[in-house]
């Protein structure tokens, strides 16, 4: 799942410009992300600040 | 529920400058803003040129004024200095201050305005009026302008495809730094693919020994955190000792204006838009332009109770004859700079230009010795201008 930093994070909405799935969503002081998400991370490489990551599930 | 004539999303200057033509057009207007104060943090440059601006009768206020701009520099990759003197009136503003007074003559001009009220989602509820949700409230209008920025949601909502080809996008990272280097007139640009890919470093003065000092790197060549990474060891690199403050971030459109600017009765201005000089990404211009002008159209639109949604169209129309087509013209030539973009090619350049006299060099001369290196790119960008 995409894990966001919100202490890195600084609220510019770079990630929502190129997300394709309309999975971001930024608020007065948060940004969320839902199950839209399709973990492609064009969001991740964008971020100026690095506040975004992928956490790939591990199978069991 | 709250019913207005038309609702402005988003109070940066594009949405300040719709919802005051709107209203004084004598239409029932309402400005939302996701942030608790509109204009911060200031994710800019906050270098604006009068030329545009000013041919619609936008005025600069002098308390936005940090410094006047009389000279322009470009630093090649090797360090070669190439200076011009700048003939047109640009300045560095004060972008808290400007966008807040924008939003107060908005206000003034009998617009409600809404601070901490993110726009969730936005819907046709039937064939007169559009819903905007937020998470406390909602607001009903027949007419919409978005202006709600790069990080635009609200255009989706309503159909259109705003996701940016990172190949379309800088990624910024941006700061102030105090240095007794800096002068209080000139803008400095750095360009060479060790200071940043297929981007540029800025330092724009805002007087007594501070500026701005930000850059961007293209989205297709970036990677997690590295505006940022880069910012860093460019500000330790020019400003030795100098320190960061006010560090932030922020995307900026370089691509192409989004077809098309009208919905039915939604309108779209600014960086939602991606109203940007492509080359530069310079965006304050275009935004205060097309957002005035969407305002007026907006309002003039509505006869009686009902919108003439042809009318909406006007503002596409005139948008693209006049800065539309500019945008389109430079978004070419980034395209073909994009291309040659080798620091040894830059370097060259500089080298021949900086013997020149200053106040005898102009742009158009920078472009031309670019190009004529290069006559397959010099044709291409001719053609451009036809």
């Amino acid at each position: 799942m995409l894990n966001i930093d919100t202490t890195t994070c600084d609220l510019c909405g770079t990630c929502i410009s190129v997300c394709p799935a309309n999975a971001l969503l930024l608020l007065t002081d948060a940004l969320y992300v839902d199950q839209k998400c399709t973990q492609c991370g064009a969001c991740v490489k964008v971020c100026p600040f690095g506040a975004l990551s992928i956490k790939k599930a591990v199978p069991e | 529920m709250n019913t207005f004539d038309i609702i402005v999303i988003g109070a940066g200057p594009a949405g300040a400058m719709a919802a005051q033509a709107a209203s004084k057009g004598g239409r029932n207007v309402c400005l939302l803003e996701r942030k608790e104060k509109a204009g911060t943090p200031v994710r800019c440059g906050e270098g604006l040129g009068l030329k545009g601006a000013a041919s619609n009768g936008f005025k600069i206020d002098p308390s936005w004024i940090k410094a006047k701009i009389s000279k322009i520099k470009l630093i090649s990759p090797n360090g070669t200095a190439v200076t011009l003197v700048n003939r047109v009136d640009s300045y560095v503003v004060d972008r808290e201050i400007m966008d807040f007074d924008l939003v107060k003559r908005a206000i003034a001009s009998g617009a409600r305005y809404f601070a901490k009220t993110p726009v969730i989602s936005i819907k046709r509820i039937d064939s007169k009026f559009y819903e905007c949700i937020s998470p406390t409230t909602s607001f009903h209008a027949s007419c919409v302008i978005l202006a709600d920025g790069v990080e635009s949601r609200c255009a989706r909502d309503l159909g259109w495809h705003t996701a940016l080809n990172p190949v379309d996008l800088e990624t910024c990272a941006f700061c102030k730094v105090s240095h007794e280097s800096i002068d209080s007139e000139s803008c400095i640009f750095y360009i060479g693919n060790k200071v940043t890919p297929a981007g540029y470093a800025w330092v724009f003065p805002r007087g007594n020994n501070q500026a701005n000092v930000g850059l961007g790197v293209l989205g297709s060549s970036s990677g997690p955190g590295k505006a940022q990474e880069l910012l860093e060891i460019f500000v330790a690199s020019i400003f030795k000792g100098g320190q960061m403050i006010d560090v932030h971030c922020g995307g900026v459109p370089a691509g192409k204006w989004l077809k098309p600017l009208v919905k039915d009765g939604a309108m779209i201005v600014g960086d939602a838009a991606r109203q940007v000089i492509s080359l530069t990404g310079a965006g304050i211009n275009y935004s205060v332009y097309a957002g005035q002008l969407a305002g007026k159209i907006a309002a003039e639109a509505f006869q009686n109770d009902a919108v003439d949604y042809n009318h909406l169209l006007t503002y596409e129309k005139i948008w693209a004859k006049g800065l539309g087509k500019q945008q389109m013209r430079s978004y070419a030539l980034k395209t073909l700079l994009i291309k040659k973009h080798d620091d040894a090619f830059l370097d060259s350049i500089a080298k021949s230009l900086s013997k020149k006299d200053k106040n005898k060099l102009s742009i158009l001369e920078v472009f031309l010795r670019t190009f004529i290196s290069n006559p397959v790119a010099f044709f291409k960008a001719l053609l451009l201008f036809r």
